[in-house]
């Protein structure tokens, strides 16, 4: 009798190991989009290094529920053939749940794409057009998106700078129209996303608005862009490109005396921004997506362990915000991973559910990002744009508008621009 | 009889349990860690140079000394590493980061090769140049095209240098992940 009980515990062993030994090495597979050799590569190598150090954070600290992430990282070279080849690699041979993208042509060239698949995909860009559900089911970010920030900078520069700088007292006691022009990559679809949204916006403070100017992701050169701006004598520029290209075309305002205050996306406006731009950028304004890597936040000490374990190579000095950004894209993947891990619902439709029950959900504020609800017919993912100003070189968070406070009866006709 | 039986069973266990722990260093302890070195670079196929904006493919063999002291297996699970060329003397350029996810076992105490073989092109470097590169371009007051084009003329006989930098080798044990940083010059001066 007692040696049937033994072989009984034995064999009990025996089970609960191999049980053991099977969840440990089930493994969750993540596949990333990233730009490090393109036209954006000057933002993106800093944000896929972030990514690859919060992976290895989370992996370190247990994974998905205690299963291994699997992540595969490639370059596409912001070329969309590339990304959708490689979209079909991570779908097709590496099975992954769920897709994390980066550039707006490749993020909406791949939606019809990944909706039919019921593949989750967290992109890096932040385009409105990706934010409505009933057009994009699949697709979420993990910032505000571009409409909304373009409709706040322009708001927070209309409030704090135009109606209360003394640079433009004397033009708003003659009862001047404050005069707008957009600086942006025409064929970019980054760039020209929220033209529409920003025209409306200024449209509705009482802008005047001057001709738009075409200005590549690549240019060295804005003179002629900026001759041509000043013909209009505007008070505000709307730069819609990426950090070096929006440096470049700053200087050039500049040194040919332009005149006008300058407001960014949020691609465009970080610590290398401060550094290329030097006087010329100093007052800029621009959005944010969380907090810059120069300033403090929560999670501060983790993205410096982080960097020194896993990248020592690539230091701190040489991080922008896209690091931290890296880090809220990563966290917030894992933590709905998670939520569906637990559910039993760890597949396309369970993820994009799990996503659309977060509701001011805080995981993000520990890298200065914002509180998070997704809901089934809204993906936007706050309607808070952080605002940011190059203050004594250093780009610093100054204001965070809730757009949907601000503007109730807008709010949700903004849905999808 | 019982008894007999019972003993033997827990010998049994104890001897599973001491035969199934190996012996040897852990590599986690930092005389076991594994160590990767640049051995040389290859040019494993070449594409004579097409005027920008042709886009005229680079391929390189990168091949790396991996070397495992420990006594356990390792298993690769991810590679990746920047490549730089040498724009002015002394002075280098950051072109591309290729990223493997090959999964290689590495037996103890064993010395391998592992070659990883990446695809340049002239385009993309010219888009590097121009974007992520344009503030040490524009520094070294260097024409990227000029420099792309000197690149492929004279990468045969490797007249520039090539560094590989930001490398960085996760490896896979029983006893977690470890991750290896490691860097290299070809041709070695």
């Amino acid at each position: 009798m007692r040696i049937k009980k033994i072989f009984a515990i034995v064999l009990a062993l025996l089970v609960i190991g191999i049980t053991a030994s099977r969840v440990l090495a089930q493994e969750v597979r993540i596949g990333a989009l990233q730009d490090t050799t393109g036209a954006t590569s000057d933002v993106g190598k800093n944000e896929a290094a972030g990514v690859r150090e919060a992976f290895q954070y989370y992996n370190d600290t247990g994974g998905i529920n205690g299963k291994k992430i699997r992540y595969f990282q490639y370059d596409y070279g912001y070329r969309v053939p590339e990304a959708i080849t490689t979209y079909k690699r991570f779908r097709d041979f590496d099975k992954v749940v769920m897709v994390l993208g980066w550039g707006t042509g490749d993020t909406e060239a791949l939606s019809p794409t990944v909706n039919a698949d019921k593949m989750p995909y967290l992109s890096s860009s932040f385009s409105g057009h990706l934010c409505d559900p009933k057009k994009t089911p699949y697709n979420f970010v993990y910032g505000t998106d571009y409409s909304t920030n373009a409709r706040g900078c322009i708001t927070y520069w209309f409030e704090e700078v135009w109606k209360k700088d003394p640079k433009w007292k004397a033009d708003r006691e003659k009862g001047v129209k404050p005069r707008f022009v957009c600086f942006y990559s025409w064929p970019t679809p980054y760039s020209s996303a929220p033209i529409k949204a920003i025209k409306d916006q200024a449209t509705l403070l009482g802008f005047e608005i001057g001709p738009d100017q075409d200005v590549p992701l690549t240019a060295l050169d804005t003179k002629s862009q900026v001759l041509k701006a000043k013909e209009f004598k505007p008070h505000l520029v709307w730069h819609g490109n990426t950090t070096m290209s929006v440096a470049t075309a700053i200087k050039d305002a500049y040194a040919l005396g332009l005149g006008a205050d300058h407001i960014i996306n949020n691609w465009g406006f970080d610590e290398d921004l401060a550094k290329l731009g030097g006087a010329a950028v100093e007052g800029a304004i621009g959005a944010a997506a969380c907090s810059f890597f120069v300033e403090d936040y929560p999670a501060k000490k983790k993205v410096l362990d982080y960097i020194k374990k896993v990248n020592p190579g690539f230091p701190p000095e040489a991080r922008q915000i896209r690091t931290v950004q890296g880090w809220v894209k990563v966290t917030m993947a894992v933590e709905v991973l998670k939520m569906a891990d637990k559910a039993g619902k760890l597949n396309g439709p369970g993820i994009k559910e799990t996503y659309e029950t977060l509701r001011n959900w805080d995981g993000l504020k520990e890298f200065g990002g914002q509180l998070v609800t997704i809901t089934p017919t809204d993906h936007r993912y706050s309607s808070i744009v952080k605002v940011g100003r190059i203050i004594k070189g250093k780009p610093t968070t100054v204001a965070n508008i809730d757009m949907r406070a601000k503007f109730p009866d807008k709010w949700a006709s903004w849905l999808g621009w | 009889m019982r008894r007999l039986l019972l003993m033997l069973i827990i010998i049994s266990f104890a001897v599973w349990g001491m035969t199934s722990c190996k012996p040897g260093l852990l590599p986690t302890e930092e005389a076991g860690k594994p160590k990767v070195t640049l051995d040389r670079v290859e040019v494993q196929s070449y594409f004579p140079w097409a005027d920008l904006p042709a886009r005229t493919p680079m391929v390189l063999g990168f091949v790396f000394n991996i070397e495992n002291p420990s006594g356990y297996n390792i298993r690769l699970e991810n590679f990746k590493f920047a490549i730089s060329f040498e724009a002015a003397p002394g002075k280098d350029i950051e072109i591309a980061i290729p990223t493997y996810y090959d999964q290689l076992y590495f037996p103890p105490k064993t010395k391998n090769q592992y070659r990883v073989v990446s695809v340049l092109d002239s385009m993309t470097m010219n888009l590097t140049l121009l974007v992520a590169q344009a503030p040490k371009i524009q520094a070294l007051n260097l024409k990227p095209a000029d420099v792309i084009k000197n690149w492929y003329a004279t990468i045969g006989d490797f007249k520039f240098g090539i560094k590989v930098g930001e490398g960085q080798a996760t490896f896979s044990t029983e006893k977690g992940d470890i991750i290896v940083p490691f860097e290299g010059k070809f041709p070695r001066k």
